[in-house]
């Protein structure tokens, strides 16, 4: 199942989901772009995203293990860790090129996998 | 020790007793040391960035010898997209600093070493590369700082080497012993040296027959007997001792705190000897070096002249003049320049190829150009700056002044432009556009990484003008 978001800077890439949530917390990776030029503050509308999902995601990295999803907040259209790191092994690649979907939304869309999912 | 945060950095500074002149003056403590503290806290953003989630994609990298996690500025290119991450990562520091961060340069050593010294090997059956892995390894676990040294002082530049009067006016090998060699000479011009820990010494040009002794490459702690430092003059220098609104970026300072770096009668053990005597591959080396370093010059200088057109746009407004069409017009050029220089850096990143090595090399004539076009457009940018910002920015009162009980109010009084902006912040934006855009800061845009005349010399070796003839030739109907 793929869906992608035209001109809003939101990508929903989603592959083989299983429901992951038998503890009521989703496990979300964060994963930044380098920020070489970005077109918006990425630290800081992660944050609001954070505060927007409260408890019900648990955000780890890359780097860990357990997760289905990975939220990806890139500066710009380019959007480099498509370039250069392999998102296929994970099951659901959300990437955000700007600010424009509210923080709030986008928590909908990282959970809304799960109930998608479940269908 | 491996160094990870500022503070790691600062400890192992401090732990490293290096000797350094300042003013005619020994420096106890080059970590405290006022003049010193703004280069630290430049080349500390190299550390402290590769921390953060939000820039480690960038900042960090995967050894190719090792496996391991390392820092980028450690890192051998592996693929035009390291290439041009190097570039991006060199424009998102810039931002940070709004002045060099020096540790590229050290940086463009190791890659060009790394290149070159496989191929000496290949030829000469030497044992270099695997002396530079071996050091190399060294570097990425415990990462530290290296200075990048190829500068020599050169004397009379229309003599070779071996042809001048002083014989110690190209770095040379004075004597070679089992345990290794002996050097003397000196590196000119050296960006961060004083906050460094080790100097890598290159030649300084293409050696010919009679130069071998000057054919010499060696990895030099900066604490080695024999190792003096003597820190250059900058522009508006004493205000960094103030720690005011006058030093414009009191935090980071001005271009890279450039060194004379030296070296009497210093002895390198052999491990540390990467070459010595192939005057066959000193061109390589040096053409090799100056590219990536080129490389560079879009990505940082691309960043720090985000900064300028920020500033300008600031003091527009704080004068109440961003709104005119001319100041408009002003800011889209600078802003057209800065892309422009940045455009190079990426060009000729996507444009890299492999060498015999497996390291990545950036396409060398697009390298040069890029280079070439900061020797211009940073004075173009600059010149913009002083248009937008105006007189005030070379007649503006002391920072002193400002404080004054006396005159204070007056300079509060008649400095102010518009309502709601403070005549301090006014002075502040003013102050770093001064900075960032006179004296020391643009001779370093025209002579770093090499002057002018030497990226011609490279358009005349690889700019294709035969095959440019041949093609207007085709176009014209000439067949003779």
């Amino acid at each position: 199942m793929r869906r992608r978001g035209a001109g809003d800077g939101l990508a929903v890439d989603k592959r083989n989901l299983t429901n992951g949530a038998e503890t009521g917390i989703k496990k979300v990776a964060l994963k930044y772009c380098g920020g070489c030029n970005p077109g918006f503050d990425r630290v800081a509308y992660a944050e609001s995203v954070k505060s927007a999902a409260g408890p019900v995601i648990e955000w780890v990295t890359l780097e860990d293990e357990g997760f289905d999803t990975v939220l990806l907040i890139c500066g710009c259209e380019t959007a480099c860790p498509l370039r250069s790191i392999d998102f296929s092994r994970y099951r659901q690649r959300v990437s955000i090129k700007n600010d424009k979907v509210s923080p709030g939304d986008l928590v909908n869309i990282l959970l809304e996998s799960e109930e998608a999912n479940e269908d | 020790m491996k160094i990870r945060t500022k503070e790691d950095y600062i400890k192992s500074l401090k732990d490293q007793k290096v000797v350094i002149y300042y003013n005619g003056e020994l420096v106890e403590d080059r970590t405290t040391f006022p003049a010193f503290i703004p280069h630290i806290n430049s080349a500390a953003k190299t550390y402290e960035l590769a921390l953060l989630p939000e820039n480690e994609d960038l900042l960090t990298a995967t050894s190719n010898v090792t496996g391991k996690k390392i820092n980028r500025f450690t890192h051998i290119h592996q693929s035009v997209d390291d290439l041009i991450k190097k570039v991006q990562m060199l424009r998102l520091i810039a931002h940070e600093t709004a002045s060099c961060f020096q540790r590229c340069v050290g940086f463009d050593a190791m890659n060009s070493l790394y290149m070159t010294t496989y191929e000496i090997d290949e030829k000469h059956k030497t044992k270099y590369f695997e002396r530079f892995v071996e050091y190399l390894k060294r570097i990425q676990e415990e990462n530290f700082m290296l200075v990048g040294g190829m500068t020599d002082p050169k004397g009379d530049r229309s003599k070779r080497p071996s042809q001048q009067a002083d014989p110690d006016l190209f770095t040379r090998v004075v004597e070679k012993r089992k345990d290794g060699i002996v050097v003397r000479g000196a590196k000119a011009h050296q960006t961060g040296a004083v906050n460094s820990h080790e100097i890598m010494i290159m030649p300084t040009q293409a050696m010919g027959e009679g130069d071998e002794a000057y054919a010499v490459v060696a990895a030099i702690p900066l604490d080695a007997k024999g190792v003096t430092l003597i820190f250059g003059r900058q522009t508006n220098d004493e205000r960094k001792f103030e720690c005011g609104i006058d030093a414009g970026n009191c935090e980071f300072g001005m271009v890279g705190g450039e060194a004379l770096v030296v070296l009497e009668d210093v002895f390198v053990p052999w491990e540390r000897v990467f070459m010595c005597g192939e005057i066959d591959f000193t061109g390589m080396l040096v053409e090799r070096f100056a590219t990536l370093h080129r490389q560079n010059y879009g990505g940082c200088k691309g960043g720090v002249s985000d900064i300028v057109i920020g500033a300008s746009a600031l003091a527009a407004q704080y004068q109440g003049t961003l709104d005119a069409s001319h100041i408009k017009d002003k800011l889209v050029e600078m802003l057209h320049l800065a892309e422009t220089v940045y455009s190079g850096s990426i060009a000729c990143s996507a444009m890299g190829s492999k060498t015999k090595s497996g390291a990545y090399y950036p396409d060398p004539l697009l390298a040069n150009c890029t280079k070439h076009n900061i020797t211009r457009v940073i004075y173009d940018i600059s010149r913009l700056a002083h248009d937008i910002g105006g007189g005030i920015m070379a007649t503006l009162p002391f920072d002193k002044d400002l404080r004054s009980p006396v005159v204070g109010k007056y300079v509060k009084k008649y400095m102010k432009g518009v309502e709601g902006v403070s005549t301090e912040t006014r002075m502040k934006i003013v102050r770093l556009l001064e900075n960032m855009t006179g004296g020391t800061a643009l001779v370093e845009s025209m002579h770093g990484a090499g002057s002018p005349q030497s990226q011609r010399i490279m358009y005349q070796r690889l700019g294709k003008l035969g095959q440019k003839m041949k093609m207007a030739k085709k176009i014209a109907k000439i067949d003779e």
